[in-house]
């Protein structure tokens, strides 16, 4: 049984993800997918190739009447009058092939081709969707290398349960962090597989992407990159000549892929690096690091305490995936003041803290050699793996109650929290 | 080499897409499908009428000889310019109608002959939207077989 579980994981995981997603549209719980941050980021999509617009006015003027509503976060530059998008392209570049799908099947249908009918938005949805799935699926090949398989597939089914990856791969599946998640996961596990033949390209292209749907997220292929460049398998912590000629290749190769997006800035503000937010909005000198890390209103640790095995596994981590500690340490550390220094530290509307489901490939790791470290110890692998369900249960239970608006979207207060156990 | 049992799920998943195209090619739902319209209201005259936003679509049984389109718009400020209302019949250009004043325009719309399918879909596109993105008021579609 235990075989057949670990050897259909994936499968497993994409029949109660759909389950999930199936469940959220069918109730009408969750509208439609392509809603509030999600908009913009897939804005691109029928803009460039329902309307060949690269400015974005045709689809401000199709659906909008001219101007995109305040909520979607759009702004008009003030000197060239056209619209400047929140958003990156990253996630509209990564939805195109689910896209095209689509728009082929609204064809067929005979349904209005105008981007956002039910085939494009299930489209953009269920890419979300795909996308965890994909992330799972690179975090399983990293894992399987370094620990058994029992193990990897327990942290797997931990993170996916146990934290927000559920709420992101199914009823939020549309917001970028589906595919930050899928990207980073698949850079870490090409990054452990690199030799000095063969992977550099593969990381630039990854690295370009991470950056293109999430531009805070650079401090990831940095520091993966770097740790390549920083020390070699056999010879520790040392600069190394391959080491670094894949630095320079990927950044080159980063480089190009981030092109489009710096073009878009350009043709739309005459600058090639744009803060589409406007404004200072980090606040760098006084940052909400206990709010984001164990606060009821959105502390990560708080609404996943899973994770606090993973950060702990990143300290008994096996000689085999040592060399990735400092770096995981500096991208978790670094993810924590960029998050709690910006000025809107909640995210907005989300389950859990959002802002981390980037980086949950790097807890993935903590969280496999906590439970490597573990698994030879029966009485404390029974204890960890009892508190772990019961974790898992409860964050399952939070993340219903949260999809059916029994808990506030945003600032929620100790009172809502409890009073949440006693409702039906 | 293809094992028998890898051919057969090969051949289960194109049946089970073909079937799938087939079906999606004139579904029974689409009938109820509409983009661009606002709920049902009721004018004080009693008129049932949606607004449209700047480009919006509905569809229509395929056996229409016919379809009665009765479609307004406000003027409320001497800004209000002149629409130009443009249908169009499963995206061929169908009729352009000019609305200058308030009164409820009947826009009639001779179908081409139909094809294959259950339903055909209408778009209407404005030329110009109202305060909050309005583009016409929609009323009842009438159907003339």
């Amino acid at each position: 049984m235990r075989v057949w579980l670990g050897r259909h994981f994936i499968a497993l995981a994409a029949v109660v993800c759909l389950a999930g997603y199936v469940y959220a549209y069918r109730e009408g719980i969750a509208g439609t997918p392509i809603r509030s941050d999600a908009f913009s980021y897939y804005v691109y999509l029928p803009s460039f190739i329902l309307h060949h617009d690269l400015t974005l006015q045709s689809v401000a003027d199709d659906c909008c009447g001219g101007e995109f509503p305040t909520w979607t976060g759009f702004t008009r530059w003030p000197r060239t009058h056209r619209w400047v998008d929140v958003h990156p392209i990253g996630e509209a570049v990564l939805i195109s092939p689910f896209f095209l799908v689509a728009h082929l099947l609204t064809r067929w249908t005979n349904l209005t081709p105008d981007g956002y009918t039910p085939y494009y938005q299930h489209a953009a949805g269920l890419a979300g969707l795909c996308y965890v799935l994909f992330g799972l699926w690179c975090l399983r090949g990293l894992l399987r290398r370094h620990v058994s398989a029992g193990v990897t597939d327990a942290a797997l089914a931990t993170l996916l349960f146990g934290t927000s990856l559920f709420h992101y791969a199914t009823f939020d599946s549309t917001w970028s962090h589906a595919f930050s998640f899928a990207l980073i996961g698949l850079l870490l596990d090409l990054a452990d597989r690199w030799t000095p033949e063969r992977g550099a390209v593969a990381i630039g292209i990854i690295s370009g992407l991470i950056v293109l749907v999430r531009h805070t997220n650079v401090i990831v292929p940095v520091a993966v990159v770097g740790t390549l460049a920083a020390c070699s398998r056999s010879r520790g912590f040392r600069l190394n000549a391959d080491g670094l000629r894949l630095a320079i290749t990927a950044a080159l190769v980063a480089a190009i892929v981030i092109l489009p997006q710096l073009f878009l800035y350009e043709s739309a503000t005459h600058r090639w690096f744009v803060n589409s937010y406007g404004g200072d909005r980090f606040t760098f000198t006084s940052p909400h690091v206990a709010a984001v890390l164990v606060s009821v209103r959105r502390g990560v640790f708080f609404w996943a305490p899973v994770l606090v095995f993973g950060v702990a596994g990143l300290f008994m981590t096996p000689a085999s995936l040592r060399r990735w500690v400092p770096a995981a340490v500096a991208i978790i550390v670094l993810d924590i003041y960029l998050i709690a220094s910006w000025v809107e530290w909640q995210f907005g509307a989300s389950y859990g803290h959002r802002g981390f489901v980037d980086v949950y490939p790097v807890f993935a790791i903590g969280l496999a050699s906590f439970y490597q470290e573990i698994a030879p110890r029966p009485v404390t692998r029974r204890a960890v793996g009892a508190l772990v369900v019961a974790l898992c249960a409860l964050s399952m239970f939070q993340m219903l109650q949260y999809w059916h608006g029994r808990l506030p979207m945003i600032d929620v207060t100790w009172d809502q929290y409890v009073s949440m156990f006693g409702s039906r | 080499m293809m094992t028998r049992r890898l051919a057969s799920r090969w051949l289960l998943l194109l049946v089970g897409a073909a079937a799938a195209l087939w079906y999606l090619r004139d579904p029974p739902w689409l009938a109820e499908q509409t983009t661009g319209l606002r709920p049902w209201q009721q004018a004080a005259d009693g008129t049932r009428y949606r607004w449209s936003g700047r480009h919006a679509s509905f569809f229509v049984t395929s056996d229409a000889a016919r379809v009665v389109v009765p479609i307004a718009t406000t003027f409320s400020t001497p800004a209000d310019a002149p629409m130009v209302v443009t249908f169009s019949i499963d995206d061929l250009r169908g009729t352009r109608v000019l609305l200058t004043n308030r009164s409820w325009t009947p826009v009639t719309l001779e179908m081409p002959p139909h094809g294959s399918r259950r339903v055909r879909r209408i778009d209407v596109r404005t030329s110009v939207t109202r305060e909050g993105n309005h583009g016409v008021m929609i009323g009842d579609v009438r159907v003339e077989r």
